[in-house]
């Protein structure tokens, strides 16, 4: 016993590099977070390059932040005013939801398609294949940035008072990553085997739209069913977004329910992903 | 130091499921369709059992090898033999199916120059991003950046997006980035196959420098013998996913030539249909070797021009890529290449479908009497490689009969022209006076 535990000593004195064993895993595995966390400067600059690259060659540049949600304002707040037979809602109020909503749209879409896109990488570099889709975070979290000057701006202009609970705005967009990748991680897996959930995402990104109080409160909901909305990890978080920029008392419990259900995707993703991330150079 | 192996490798095998992956190509249309003419088609028990089900491969089997600190390790084989395989296992991008590997040191790959590089980025940007995704840190990028810049030769165009550079600035600069590297176990995939020889060159020497001058260990791919011969301290030949040898690049460099499948074929190399290297629709049918009247030969006489017909089938309209052929000498040495584009003349710019023959002639009194092998190359220079088989065909230089066999026969040398020699005579006191 002693002889076995001296020689295993002496061994990782002379070498300084740990022997890296490689063979074929089986089943499932755990999550390598030391491993992210050592490549985060590959997370940064693969973000940074989607920013990079995002406006370039274009004329208005990162006004295309904010020029699609405003559009998509105007066009929503008068399919409200037609629908509410001439009663007038706030644009501040549609606005509050459009950007998280964008947020999250962009960031489940870019990180599904994010294996696939970087197909060449997977086949020829080795790194944590979770750096791709984390990494899809970056560019819309910018274009939320920017376009929430411009809700700032509004704010201003229809004179909506600015309250101490603005400073929860973190935990929410925090909230909304979690649910981003919950659903994006596991697509962008899926989609390496099968192309079709390319698709997918963008049918599912458009049902879940009116499934999630964008253009209607939560509240607009009958009492005894707005418990479904928190099953939707965005439901509550999308509401506690409109609360803390309208001033309004925020629903803690249907942002508490939806977080954790945001959390339980993703690490049911998270799981799925890294039993499968192996393959993924073969069949890429 | 520790006699352990940095490099163990212990019975590693790496299977592919051919037919399991022809599954993920089928939609669920094709499968349904498929399924309803299996039904309706009379033959019905006899199709069955005809569909091959899930094909195995075994890309490599039973490859024991060990590699010491400090060798620096040439991978040979024909194309297929799993050297890219064992590569990929080695840098972790894909894992072995049986067996086990044990690293006693980092490992930088570069298997592909420039993966990774965005064309929209500047050259400075793509720098930090390639370095990162080759695991360097910013730091070590910061303190190397000033060498890359200078190996590479592109300062002028460091904030130029990469899309405008020529094919052979992003090879350099890629490259560049990736020599850079620190690590303990440096594997490299036929890097040396883009970029002029020049260039070439360079990257041969750095590699030189990280193996003898820095102790590290390289492996390193190549179908480029003299390459391999002059880097290398050991060589390893791979064959059908297996080691058939080991030992020094004299010995076996041998054994891959004589392995080599041009040596069955005398003066031509025809291939049958359905096994003619092609790719995006370009195949090549044959390759032969032909005397001015267009008969094909099997030797050549030094005193007669020839030619080198190359006969390619296009299956749909096609920009005109290049074609070329080789010659190497037995030991591989590259004799001369030619392409149809070094002729300042027009060259057409598409392909029509069909049938396109190529003559490339080849005068008489150049070559020595020696066995020459023949290669061929279609594709864009720099950029793609539709079809390239570096030994087709072989076929002898036979010194003629008559007085000349005495002056040009056995001179050394792997060509042997006859060039022009002129005489001026001056008698010595009038050098002497200017």
């Amino acid at each position: 016993m002693s002889a076995i535990t001296t020689t295993s000593l002496t061994k990782e004195a002379v070498s300084p590099t740990p022997t890296k064993i490689l063979k074929a895993s089986k089943g499932w595995q755990p999550i390598e977070f030391a491993k992210l966390f050592q490549y985060r400067e590959l997370l940064w600059f693969l973000a940074l390059r989607d920013i990079q690259v995002r406006y370039k060659q274009t004329l208005l540049g990162a006004f295309w932040a904010v020029i699609q949600p405003l559009a998509l304002m105007i066009v929503l707040t008068a399919v409200r005013y037609i629908m509410g037979r001439g009663q007038a809602i706030s644009p501040v109020f549609i606005f509050a939801a459009i950007l998280p909503w964008t947020f999250f749209s962009s960031t489940v879409i870019g990180s599904t398609n994010s294996l696939v896109s970087n197909a060449h990488m997977l086949r020829k570099i080795y790194f944590p294949r979770l750096i791709l889709p984390l990494a899809s975070v970056g560019s819309p979290l910018l274009d939320y940035a920017i376009s929430f000057g411009v809700l700032v701006l509004m704010m201003l202009w229809y004179q909506v008072t600015l309250t101490w609970s603005l400073l929860f705005l973190p935990v929410l967009i925090f909230s909304t990553i979690i649910a981003a990748l919950g659903v994006g991680v596991l697509l962008s897996a899926l989609t390496v085997s099968y192309r079709d959930f390319r698709y997918v995402v963008t049918l599912l990104i458009q049902l879940w739209f009116f499934a999630t109080p964008v253009i209607y409160s939560l509240h607009e909901l009958p009492v005894h069913y707005q418990w479904i909305m928190w099953l939707n990890p965005m439901g509550g978080i999308i509401e506690g977004f409109r609360s803390v920029i309208l001033g309004n008392p925020i629903d803690w419990i249907a942002w508490a329910v939806s977080t954790q259900v945001a959390t339980l995707c993703l690490l049911l993703g998270l799981i799925f992903f890294t039993r499968v991330e192996k393959r993924f150079a073969d069949i890429v | 130091m520790t006699d352990q192996p940095i490099i163990d490798i212990q019975n590693m095998g790496k299977r592919y499921l051919l037919g399991g992956q022809a599954r993920l190509d089928q939609t669920i249309p094709e499968i349904i369709s498929e399924k309803c003419r299996r039904f309706f088609s009379p033959k019905r028990t006899a199709t069955k059992k005809k569909q091959p089900h899930t094909a195995d491969f075994w890309a490599l089997r039973n490859v024991n090898l060990q590699i010491q600190k400090g060798e620096v390790v040439g991978i040979i084989g024909h194309n297929g033999a799993g050297k890219s395989t064992l590569l990929k296992i080695l840098s972790e991008i894909t894992e072995p199916t049986e067996g086990h590997v044990a690293l006693r040191g980092r490992v930088g790959s570069l298997l592909e120059v420039g993966t990774g590089f965005h064309p929209e980025l500047t050259g400075r940007e793509n720098i930090f991003l390639n370095g990162a995704i080759l695991g360097m840190s910013k730091s070590l990028i910061k303190a190397k950046f000033d060498d890359i810049v200078e190996f590479s030769g592109v300062e002028k165009f460091l904030d130029t997006p990469v899309k405008r550079y020529s094919s052979g600035m992003t090879v350099r600069l890629a490259f560049s980035v990736a020599a850079h590297l620190d690590p303990e176990i440096l594997i490299v995939d036929e890097v040396l196959a883009v970029g002029d020889s020049e260039f070439q060159k360079k990257c041969l020497g750095k590699m030189q420098d990280i193996a003898n001058g820095q102790g590290r260990t390289v492996l390193f791919v190549s179908h480029n013998m003299s390459a391999i011969s002059n880097l290398c301290s050991r060589a390893v030949l791979l064959n059908h996913g297996t080691i058939v040898g080991d030992g020094t690049p004299e010995d076996i460099i041998p054994d891959y030539l004589n392995s080599d499948s041009a040596h069955e074929h005398i003066g031509q190399r025809i291939y049958l249909s359905g096994q003619e290297p092609q790719k995006q629709g370009i195949a090549l049918e044959a390759i032969q070797l032909v005397n001015d009247n267009q008969m094909p030969i099997g030797s050549i006489g030094l005193n007669h021009d020839f030619r080198i017909k190359i006969t390619l089938q296009v299956e749909q309209e096609t920009p005109a890529p290049a074609v070329a052929i080789a010659l190497r000498d037995s030991a591989d040495t590259l004799v001369f290449n030619s392409t149809n584009h070094d002729q300042s003349l027009p060259v057409e710019q598409t392909w029509q479908k069909g049938k396109i023959v190529f003559h490339c002639h080849i005068p008489k009194h150049l070559l020595n009497s020696q066995r020459y092998y023949v290669g061929v190359w279609v594709g864009v220079p720099c950029e793609k490689t539709f079809i390239q088989v570096d030994r087709a065909f072989y076929f002898d230089a036979i010194a003629m009969e008559g007085a000349e066999r005495f002056i040009r026969g056995n001179k050394p040398g792997v060509v042997a022209p006859i060039l022009n020699w002129h005489q001026t005579s001056h008698s010595e006191s009038q050098c002497y006076a200017t």
